[in-house]
């Protein structure tokens, strides 16, 4: 019995020491990979993921330069001020649940009791399953492009689901925020009728912030009126970092653009230099000194550093873009992640038609250039969209299925984008 | 294209549905939304894998020579590993490993106790070896009480020598001397079998009711009458199976007396988690500084392993894990407790069971009457002068604000824990003045707790499940990755 007390005593003084150590223990989801989160920032491309999240070669709209910046050698003026979007996962489950529609309705009818948006929120987790997945993301920037230069400005919140059990008891959410700069040029090196060769680059300035996990069972009821403020700000510890991601892109434009080829190598030099922080509150005093005040009495750990190194992909891309009057067709397909694709040819492993993996394509047609209906493939996966692009107003809208686990099958997931617009973006 | 055709309409109807949508129309684009998930490739998930593993567990043979033979782990090993990282194969693993497991098999008591010499002839006269040792035996024991008191025949099952047999694979590599290895290559190896084993077995443990690496099913504890039997003739001197027995016993009591405490199933948690434990020590072998010893056995006493873990406070956990089923509104618990009332015609808690909210107040919300209705259905007596509304009452109350306690804080420190439980401010108590407490708490009651549990328990179940709550809010499986993790930062 003895034996048996100190052990547990011996429990208390470790963890004891820890706390006692005043650093604030670095919370990592990056190195398990079959639970690894992507971290790498990509600001939510509305059309991209309706087109089957391709699009690489396409030189048209303002978002362009945030996947090819070689699109901004087409000069000319758009301006986004600014533009929100908003994704939800795990839609599917939810349509086909018929009491969280019960729900829906309520909430529509402004019928709700107390315990639905809890209810619903729970659902929305108990959705997740296994392994990583994504439960919402919201965007919000501002763009711009003029001549050969773009800039871009834009934060987003992720909400990573991660469990490394099967059930919503081991379910953790994983608030996510990036807030990015970016900066870009294109520039067009031949310039012929019938040939073009265009190149572009773009830096992105990103500051990424995650929460350590929060038990899903934690979050349910703070829906109804907990302490979300302080648990955002103090009691959740928070990893907080900076990199300087580039992208180069190169396109090869063909009668007079109509047809035009792209390579991308997105998200080099992807390291994020992270420190750990004991609280949202804390990462922000850390760059202003008092600028948040913490609970009284509450002790403010040290820092940690550590390094997360995102992936960078290469890309190749087409896009067939003929003048069709009134329709406005085009088609595109990429190829995406092909360096391993690559390295691979040759192997005994190599299989032609483990390129299908890598293709997404999709099409676009845009009735007058206003309305535009969109629809895609992407590993396999399909995807619809619409687009309403009137003079000072876009929106645009996604829906289709992706896979988040490591092989395809694994585990598919759907998700539906609105993104809402105010500017000018025209060809 | 005709699959595009349709699938472009469905952004249009999503909005329509969302704004004003009926079950029907719902229903519809459910089906579409559905339809569109396939892979247009046909790509499905490949579960070749996960069939050949369930296969193995298949074939596992129960005559003492095959199941002390290490193939049979390793070959279990290598065909569940290569797919843990995929989803849906490990869902469709788990789902047919249902039946692969259950299957009753023949007595393998004669592999066990050949299995406890093994372990028992491991020399030294090092305490910490000897502690490590220890464990061992606690596992073996563990699986010889189990033959002993099933009977073998009636109630072992495939999952029981899978259990079985992933020890074995580690006693076995335990036991192997260095020889032209170094120990730290032999350190790794241990660590690293150690995991592959901790995979399998969290697998194997996860597809049940007593999912002690995810969200323990208590009620997965309690069988029915007729299959269980009652804790009170427990005559062993097994003290965890009386304190755990009477406590979860009394937690049952007032769901319903007929359901009673089942020594199969708590014979099958104390194996696995005593497995669990035992893989996560050795996986932590590695993350410990080694002087470069002789032999493995004189390395992991460097290792200096004691984390302290036992299954004293798995009590404390598995009543903090029953506390949360009823405050967290999980389906489980209100489904019980659903069941039961609907089985009994008790329609007191019909608004609890529509409403699921007042459960994180139950007291509250109940009428004097409604108490007295239920403590009259539930069988509940009068007790040291206490009406049964009463008696009921406190049961409720004990398990709401342990939970409460339980719940909240996680990430403070374990001073403002006590301070919190005590009620006091850090003004009022200092930190020495709280480490304290603990030393009290423990040197003054727990050393009698076993004996005498009733009369701290309270004190016992949320200090103790409040200190596992820092850690541990998703089961053991992250508590010990978070104990891996003081580990690794330590070192």
């Amino acid at each position: 019995m003895k034996k048996v007390l100190i052990a547990i005593l011996a429990l208390l003084v470790a963890c004891t020491a820890v706390f006692a150590t005043e650093t604030e223990p670095v919370v990592r989801y990056d190195e398990d990979p079959n639970y690894a989160l992507n971290f790498a920032f990509q600001p939510t491309l509305a059309r991209y993921n309706a087109m089957g999240q391709s699009g690489l070669a396409l030189q048209t709209r303002l978002d362009s330069f945030f996947s090819n910046p070689a699109s901004l050698s087409k000069r000319g003026f758009a301006l986004s001020l600014p533009n929100v979007s908003v994704t939800v996962y795990n839609l599917e489950k939810m349509v086909n649940d018929p009491e969280a529609v019960d729900i829906f309705n309520r909430l529509i009818k402004g019928q709700t009791e107390d315990s639905d948006m809890a209810t619903l929120a729970t659902k929305f987790l108990e959705n997740l399953g296994a392994g990583r997945s994504l439960v919402a993301k919201v965007d919000a920037g501002v763009a711009m492009k003029l001549g050969i230069l773009g800039f871009g400005t834009n934060v987003q919140v992720k909400f990573h689901g991660l469990n490394y059990g099967t059930s919503i008891a081991s379910q953790k959410v994983i608030p996510e925020v990036n807030a990015a700069q970016t900066v870009a040029f294109g520039l067009k090196l031949i310039d012929t009728k019938n040939l073009s060769l265009a190149a572009g680059v773009s830096v992105h300035g990103v500051y990424k912030a995650y929460y350590k996990g929060i038990a899903a069972e934690t979050i349910a009821p703070l829906i109804n009126g907990g302490d979300v403020k302080n648990l955002a700000l103090w009691e959740t510890p928070v990893m907080g970092g900076y990199a300087i991601p580039f992208d180069v892109g190169v396109n090869l434009g063909l009668l007079d653009d109509v047809i035009t080829i792209a390579a991308t190598a997105s998200n080099l030099n992807g390291k994020y230099y992270m420190k750990s922080y004991s609280g949202f509150g804390d990462l922000v005093n850390s760059f202003s000194e008092g600028a948040m005040q913490p609970p009284i009495g509450r002790l403010k750990k040290e820092s940690e550093s550590f390094t997360i190194d995102t992936p960078w992909s290469l890309n190749f891309g087409f896009a067939f873009a003929p003048y069709v009057p009134v329709l406005n067709p085009v088609i595109t397909a990429d190829l995406v992640d092909m360096f391993e694709y690559i390295k691979s040819i040759g192997s005994k492993d190599s299989r032609f038609s483990d390129l299908l993996l890598h293709l997404n394509a999709g099409a676009e047609f845009g009735l007058f250039d206003v309305l535009t209906v969109r629809g895609g493939i992407n590993r396999g996966y399909l995807s619809v969209g619409a687009g309403l692009n009137l003079p000072f107003m876009q929106v645009d809208a996604a829906y289709g299925w992706q896979e988040f686990g490591n092989q395809i099958g694994d585990k598919p997931v759907d998700s539906l984008t609105i993104k809402f617009s105010l500017g000018y973006d025209k060809k | 294209m005709r699959k595009l055709r349709v699938a472009a309409l469905i952004l249009a109807v999503v909005v329509m549905i969302l704004t004003s949508c009926s079950q029907d129309a719902a229903a519809g684009l459910g089906k579409v939304m559905k339809w569109m998930s396939g892979n247009v490739y046909g790509i499905k998930p490949d579960l070749r894998r996960p069939n050949a593993a369930i296969a193995t567990v298949d074939s596992i043979a129960t005559d003492k020579d095959s199941l002390l033979n290490t193939a049979l782990a390793s070959e279990l090993i290598e065909s569940i590993s290569g797919f843990l990282g995929s989803v849906q194969s490990v869902d469709s693993f788990i789902s047919n490993l249902d039946a692969a497991v259950s299957t009753p098999v023949s007595v393998f008591r004669d592999a066990v106790v050949d299995l406890k010499i093994t372990a028992a002839s491991i020399n030294s006269n090092n305490a910490h070896v000897e502690r490590l040792r220890t464990a061992f035996m606690e596992v073996i024991t563990s699986l010889e009480g189990f033959c002993a008191e099933e009977g073998g025949t009636k109630v072992l099952t495939r999952r029981d020598v899978v259990t079985f047999s992933l020890m074995n694979s580690l006693v076995q590599k335990l036991s192997e001397s260095v020889e032209d290895r170094t120990y730290e290559e032999k350190e790794k190896e241990i660590a690293e079998s150690a995991n592959s084993v901790l995979s399998v077995l969290k697998l194997s443990t996860n597809y049940s009711k007593l999912n002690i690496v995810g969200d323990i099913d208590i009620v997965g504890l309690i069988s029915s009458n007729s299959e269980g039997e009652s804790v009170d003739r427990a005559t062993d001197n097994n003290t965890f199976i009386l304190v755990f027995g009477k406590t979860l016993g009394k937690l049952a009591t007032f769901v319903s007396e007929d359901y009673r405490f089942s020594l199969v199933k708590y014979n099958r948690l104390h194996v696995e988690s005593k497995s669990l434990r035992f893989c996560y020590e050795l996986s932590m072998i590695p993350y410990i500084k080694s002087s470069g010893e002789a032999t493995i056995f004189e390395g992991i006493a460097e290792a200096d392993i004691d984390y302290g873990l036992t299954l004293d406070d798995l009590v404390m956990y598995l009543i903090s894990s029953f506390s949360r089923l009823m405050d967290s509104k999980n389906s489980i618990w209100t489904t019980f407790l659903g069941n039961y009332l609907n089985e009994n015609n008790i329609s007191a808690l019909c608004d609890m069971q529509n409403k699921v909210q007042d459960l994180q107040n139950p007291v509250q919300v109940l009428r004097d009457t409604q108490l007295e209705e239920i403590a009259a259905a539930l069988g509940i007596e009068a007790e040291d002068g206490k009406e049964p509304k009463d008696v009921l009452k406190s049961y409720i109350e004990i398990v709401y604000d342990f939970s409460k306690r339980a719940g909240k804080d996680k990430d403070s420190s374990l001073w403002d824990f006590i301070r919190a439980l005590k009620g006091k401010t850090k003004e009022e108590m200092s930190d020495e003045e709280a480490k304290q407490v603990i030393s009290d708490f423990f040197t003054e009651k727990v050393a009698d707790a076993l004996g005498t549990f009733d009369e701290i328990k309270d004190d016992a179940i949320y200090f103790a499940g409040t200190c596992l709550g820092i850690l541990s809010d998703a089961g053991f499986d992250t508590f010990f990755r978070e104990i891996l993790e003081l580990f690794k930062r330590r070192n």
